[in-house]
């Protein structure tokens, strides 16, 4: 029985890799995102990635290939970045405005290693419809 | 009535089936490299007990082989492989054609 | 040759009915010759040939696992034979009406 064919499979794991490309963006966006002294400010994000059996083999007590799902979740406490920007509105008594702590080179790494990753779904998934083109041209010519 | 060969039909499309089992494993292995709890697979072949070979998906024997370059080119070598088959059995069946006067030499 | 003959010419010299041109298959049932045979056995794995083209057809339209080789071989083999035996039956209506019209 398959449960799970190639298509869905590329098609997850292109939505897991779009995830990691949102929680980059969500970072990036809010990396100059300053929170009043005391407040928690911004929590950065991270893109989890599990690999799961899709429920309608585990219905029939089957095995088959895992689905990739991924879900944003916030990334462990760092300390905040400090910054001296003593007119700031957001300064502590010491002048100190707090940042979230997003590593700037680190998200866009990860932009690129998400994108790169999601093209190779798109090429596993072309392949996937390539062998099903071909098939279908089996015949006497 | 001359009826095609079966056993050489039947080996290609054995094989095809294994390639697109083969096509499935790799999408896994590309969609799922960066799951947390995902062991990478592969296709193997066992043995029965009636001496039949089976094409089993297990997980990979060196694991720790296998960038995403490496994924593709198999992926590449696996499609044209099936491709190749599909365009035999074509020809296959076109000779068939002639032979019977189908369709004329 | 002389065994093809042999089985086409009890029909020949039957009582007055003759089967029309297009019904290529032996007329007369009850006393089948080996070509009769041949001819039925052709028949039965044609129409083998096209059961697996139709189960294929029919599980690929259910979304059932099956290969699309798999049924792509199967209409191939079913054309094949289907064009073949049509080819056969011709030439057999060309054998009959050429044999009636022979001056015996």
């Amino acid at each position: 029985m398959d449960y799970v064919t190639a298509i869905d499979i590329s098609a997850a794991g292109m939505a897991a890799q779009k995830a990691r490309l949102e929680a980059a963006a969500l970072n990036l966006a809010n990396m100059n995102a300053s929170a009043p002294p005391g407040a928690p400010g911004y929590r950065p994000v991270q893109a989890v990635i599990r690999a799961a059996t899709p429920f309608a083999a585990l219905l029939h007590g089957r095995t088959a290939l895992p689905l990739a799902r991924a879900e944003l979740v916030p990334q462990s406490a760092a300390t905040p970045r400090l910054a001296y920007e003593p007119g700031h509105p957001d300064a502590d008594a010491n002048g100190m405005v707090a940042y979230p702590a997003i590593d700037h080179t680190a998200e866009m790494m990860a932009v690129i290693t998400a994108t790169r990753a999601y093209e190779a779904n798109l090429a596993a998934l072309q392949a996937t419809r390539t062998l099903a083109a071909k098939a279908l041209e089996i015949g006497g010519q | 009535m001359p009826a095609p060969n079966p056993s050489a039909i039947d080996r290609i499309s054995a094989s095809m089936s294994i390639a697109t089992l083969r096509n499935q494993v790799i999408a896994s292995n590309i969609a799922n490299r960066d799951a947390q709890d995902y062991q990478r697979l592969e296709v193997r072949f066992t043995r029965a007990l009636d001496d039949s070979r089976a094409a089993v998906v297990a997980p990979d024997a060196s694991p720790a082989a296998g960038s995403v370059e490496q994924d593709l080119v198999e992926l590449s070598t696996n499609a044209a492989h099936y491709q190749a088959m599909a365009r035999v059995l074509s020809r296959y069946f076109s000779l068939i054609d002639t032979i019977t006067g189908n369709r004329g030499a | 040759m002389d065994a093809n003959l042999a089985a086409i010419a009890p029909v020949a010299s039957g009582p007055a009915f003759l089967p029309p041109p297009s019904a290529a298959a032996p007329a007369d049932a009850s006393a089948p010759g080996a070509f009769a045979r041949l001819l039925q056995h052709e028949v039965g794995a044609l129409d083998d040939t096209l059961k697996v083209a139709e189960a294929g057809m029919r599980d690929l339209a259910a979304d059932k696992p099956v290969e699309l080789h798999d049924v792509m071989i199967g209409l191939e083999r079913a054309r094949i034979s289907v064009q073949t035996f049509v080819q056969v039956r011709n030439k057999l209506v060309e054998a009959f009406q050429d044999l009636m019209r022979m001056q015996l």
